[in-house]
């Protein structure tokens, strides 16, 4: 037969404390860590995310488009026009690439696509949306709407453009748009944005880290 | 066979003169030119190359042609505070003994309506013009620049 220790209520206080202290500095270092996970991505990651403010567009398939159409997936929305060449075909093109990275983690690839929203809306029509983005990759999904409901949702993500006035004796003209990724999770909310596309291992390196340090 | 052997020389040796014939004209040497493959229905395209200029002279790129598309324009893509803008370019320099690059996101030519069908493997002849009033003849392969998954593929390509 043992003696049980005499517990005091001091002997018990101070258990609770060490044990509540050495909670506080796991769940710090837990935050620190989870935090580091962000470090030296080339996007920039807000840690306290927005939900994305409602707006009124239309998809490539004639279909209202909404902040609520964007739930349940993991959106890249890319602003841009199909008469552009250079950069909105090379970044469509990235974005492709990343979409294939993801085929280690299908579900997450499942959920992915890039939304490619026009900032010409007098020439990009549904139709010709899904022809061009389609043909980067079926799963991606172009939408549009009148020069009022683009420039709201360009005014949400702080996406600026501008057209050019057309080239002399042609109806030819250019549009000047930012060339930002917006990253918008399965919960509506914006949870990054990377200043430009155009390493596909860097932007699938960092969207993954993205998707791990806020989940679905 | 002496007669063979004697047209095979005599090409060789025009052949030869010719390429002497277009470095003496230009000093410059155009590598790797490539038509990025546009979605189906589209109007314009980008084209791409690398541009040497073996002489002790400044040589400006002026303009360019192709029987493949109306008209080309000269363009560079400016990234400022993140906003990208193609701004026509009326000339483009080559400094001596530099290799100046027409890539994604930077300098390119853009083909404003093709005439044909421009699918990936197609060969298109490109004229560019320089300001010393010549021109280089380049060959530029139509090229898809992504990696579709693969239920995207179609035959042949």
């Amino acid at each position: 037969m043992r003696r049980r220790p005499s517990r005091t209520l001091a002997f018990k206080l101070v258990v609770i404390l060490v044990a509540g202290l050495l909670f506080y500095i796991g769940y710090y270092l837990g935050q620190v860590y989870r935090e580091d996970q962000l470090k030296g991505l080339s996007a920039t990651v807000f840690q306290r995310p927005h939900p994305v403010q409602p707006f009124d567009l239309v998809d490539q398939n004639d279909k209202p488009f909404t902040a609520d159409s964007l739930k349940d997936h993991w959106n890249l929305l890319f602003f841009g026009y199909t008469h552009c060449p250079d950069v909105c075909p090379a970044t469509l093109t990235v974005l492709a690439q990343v979409y294939n990275r993801l085929a280690e983690r299908p579900e997450l690839q499942k959920l992915t696509r890039a939304v490619f929203i026009s900032v010409d809306p007098a020439r990009d029509t549904p139709e010709r949306l899904k022809k061009f983005v389609g043909y980067f990759n079926p799963s991606f999904l172009g939408v549009t709407g009148n020069d009022e409901q683009i420039k709201k949702i360009a005014g949400q993500f702080g996406i600026f453009y501008e057209r050019h006035a057309p080239v002399d004796g042609s109806k030819d003209y250019a549009v000047d748009h930012s060339a930002a990724v917006i990253v918008v999770g399965p919960k509506g909310r914006t949870l990054a944005v990377f200043n430009g596309a155009s390493d596909p291992v860097r932007v699938a390196h960092d969207f993954l880290k993205i998707v791990d340090f806020f989940g679905g | 066979m002496m007669k063979l052997k004697s047209i095979t020389s005599a090409l060789t040796a025009a052949s030869l003169s010719l390429i002497a014939a277009s470095c003496l004209a230009a000093d410059l040497q155009v590598a790797n030119a490539w038509v990025r493959e546009a979605p189906p229905g589209s109007e314009v395209l980008a084209a791409y190359m690398s541009v040497h200029n073996n002489g002790t002279k400044t040589v400006a790129l002026t303009g360019a042609s192709s029987p493949a598309v109306r008209r080309i324009e000269l363009h560079r893509t400016v990234m400022d505070n993140g906003v990208a803008s193609m701004i026509a370019q009326d000339r483009v320099e080559v400094p001596p003994g530099k290799t100046l690059s027409f890539e994604p996101g930077s300098f390119h030519l853009m083909l404003f309506n093709p005439t044909e069908a421009l699918p990936a493997g197609k060969k298109i002849e490109i004229s560019l013009k320089l300001d010393d009033g010549t021109q280089i003849e380049t060959q530029a392969e139509v090229r898809r620049a992504t990696a579709a998954p693969m239920e995207h593929h179609q035959p042949g390509q």
